[in-house]
């Protein structure tokens, strides 16, 4: 297997057990694009540590600033990871390739050519979305590497009238994604998600986990979800019959949060379903202000619920645990990790060798095996 | 002076600090989780 096409593997992997990260303004996960591509791309032409983490950066601020441009129909029809990613993935291979401005140019503009990804495998969840990420990591990086060799891209493949915005935007705002030059680096405006579920769930599942406190034990009557129009877009399915679609249900995942004060990659089992069934049909949704019009600058929402007993429990988020205004401190992230790593299979040192591999990238000389080991722990 | 080529002038125009870096190290072992 070459590496574009592992790369496509990895992005893929990333993407699948919903834990990956995600940048508000942009809806799309900047993580499982850009991260694959450079750390294989990076050990290809044996890039060193800060080569790649710069072009961690540069790929992130062009899928998350593209992404902030699309407007926010295009995200009803188009997966935006999956549009903006090329972008990404092309402007980190870029960055890594050394490519002047005019080839970068030549870059993204065949990135955005190869621009796809649709919605429409929600409705049997389909595999998809996963196929989103990994092609999303190869385009851009075939993209970039015909740049390389002088193959020409259209410099307007953004406002061109044939071009990007034209033709996947029903409204979109361009010169959005030039604002802010002098803000933190997209990266560091992007969240990272706590909980194994769309993250369009996680406001809900802070509030549900908090209720499930105040409850101490009490039985649940009802249960009432007040958050914004795409949440319900993306997530209400009030019957999930998969453990994927349960990951899209905003009524799966407050009715086990609920019940388990907890969420973790087992919440969404079978088992875990046939427990939620009868919360989940005790719950309602609406779209309510300030949730709906706050979106996307917030991800909020407020989950009532009143106790069989009678009594009523009300609580609302602004921003969800993992936003950067409620980031994970280093601890949390690392926890995080190894779990992933060890459900993944590693045991305890080897999933703890990764960690510290990856965290000392900043100030390490020497790269440290990281494509070949997530190549080896993504195939497990 | 197209939209791609702003976009691409302001990315390498930006400065990176070592928090940044560490920033990015962190996302990198989310990816990589």
């Amino acid at each position: 297997m070459d590496s574009k096409r592992k790369a496509l593997l990895a992005g893929a992997l990333t993407h699948i057990t919903e834990t990956d990260d995600l940048h508000r303004a942009s809806v799309t996960h900047p993580g499982c694009v850009v991260v694959p591509v450079v750390l294989a791309l990076g050990e290809k032409l044996g890039s060193s540590n800060a080569q790649m983490l710069h072009a961690i950066l540069h790929g992130f601020e062009a899928m998350c600033r593209i992404g902030t441009a699309v407007g926010p129909a295009h995200y009803r029809i188009w997966h935006n990871t999956a549009t903006c990613g090329p972008f990404g993935s092309a402007m980190a291979a870029a960055a890594l390739l050394q490519l002047d401005d005019e080839q970068t140019l030549d870059a993204l503009g065949n990135a955005g050519t190869q621009s796809s990804g649709f919605w429409q495998f929600m409705e049997t969840g389909a595999m998809s979305k996963h196929l989103h990420a990994g092609r999303a990591c190869e385009s851009g990086w075939l993209a970039a590497e015909l740049a390389a060799q002088g193959f020409t891209g259209p410099a307007q493949i953004l406002e061109g009238k044939k071009g990007f915005f034209a033709g996947m935007c029903v409204d979109p705002a361009p010169q959005r994604m030039l604002e802010d030059a002098d803000a933190p680096w997209q990266l560091r405006l992007s969240s990272i998600k706590p909980w194994p579920s769309c993250r369009h769930t996680h406001p809900i599942i802070d509030c549900a986990l908090e209720i499930h406190e105040m409850l101490d034990g009490k039985a649940v009557d009802s249960v009432e979800i007040k958050t914004y129009q795409a949440a319900l877009d993306v997530c209400d399915n009030p019957e999930p019959d998969s453990e994927y679609q349960a990951k899209f249900s905003l009524y799966h995942t407050a009715a086990i949060a609920l019940l388990d004060g907890a969420v973790g990659l087992e919440s969404f089992t079978a088992e875990a379903r046939m427990r939620g069934e009868q919360l989940r049909r005790a719950t309602r949704v609406s779209i309510v202000d300030p949730y709906a019009s706050s979106y996307p600058v917030s991800w909020g929402a407020e989950v009532t619920v009143l106790a069989a007993s009678g009594d009523q429990f009300k609580v609302s988020r602004k921003d969800c645990k993992g936003d950067p205004e409620l980031a994970l401190d280093g601890a949390e992230m690392r926890a995080k990790a190894l779990g992933l790593l060890q459900y993944g299979g590693l045991d305890e040192t080897a999933a703890n060798q990764l960690c510290d591999g990856v965290l000392s990238m900043p100030i390490a000389n020497e790269p440290a095996p990281l494509f070949s080991d997530f190549i080896a722990h993504a195939l497990r | 002076m197209s939209l791609t080529q702003e976009l691409i002038t302001l990315i390498r125009a930006r400065p990176v600090t070592a928090q940044d870096l560490e920033q990015a190290a962190l996302f990198t072992l989310d990816a990589v989780a």
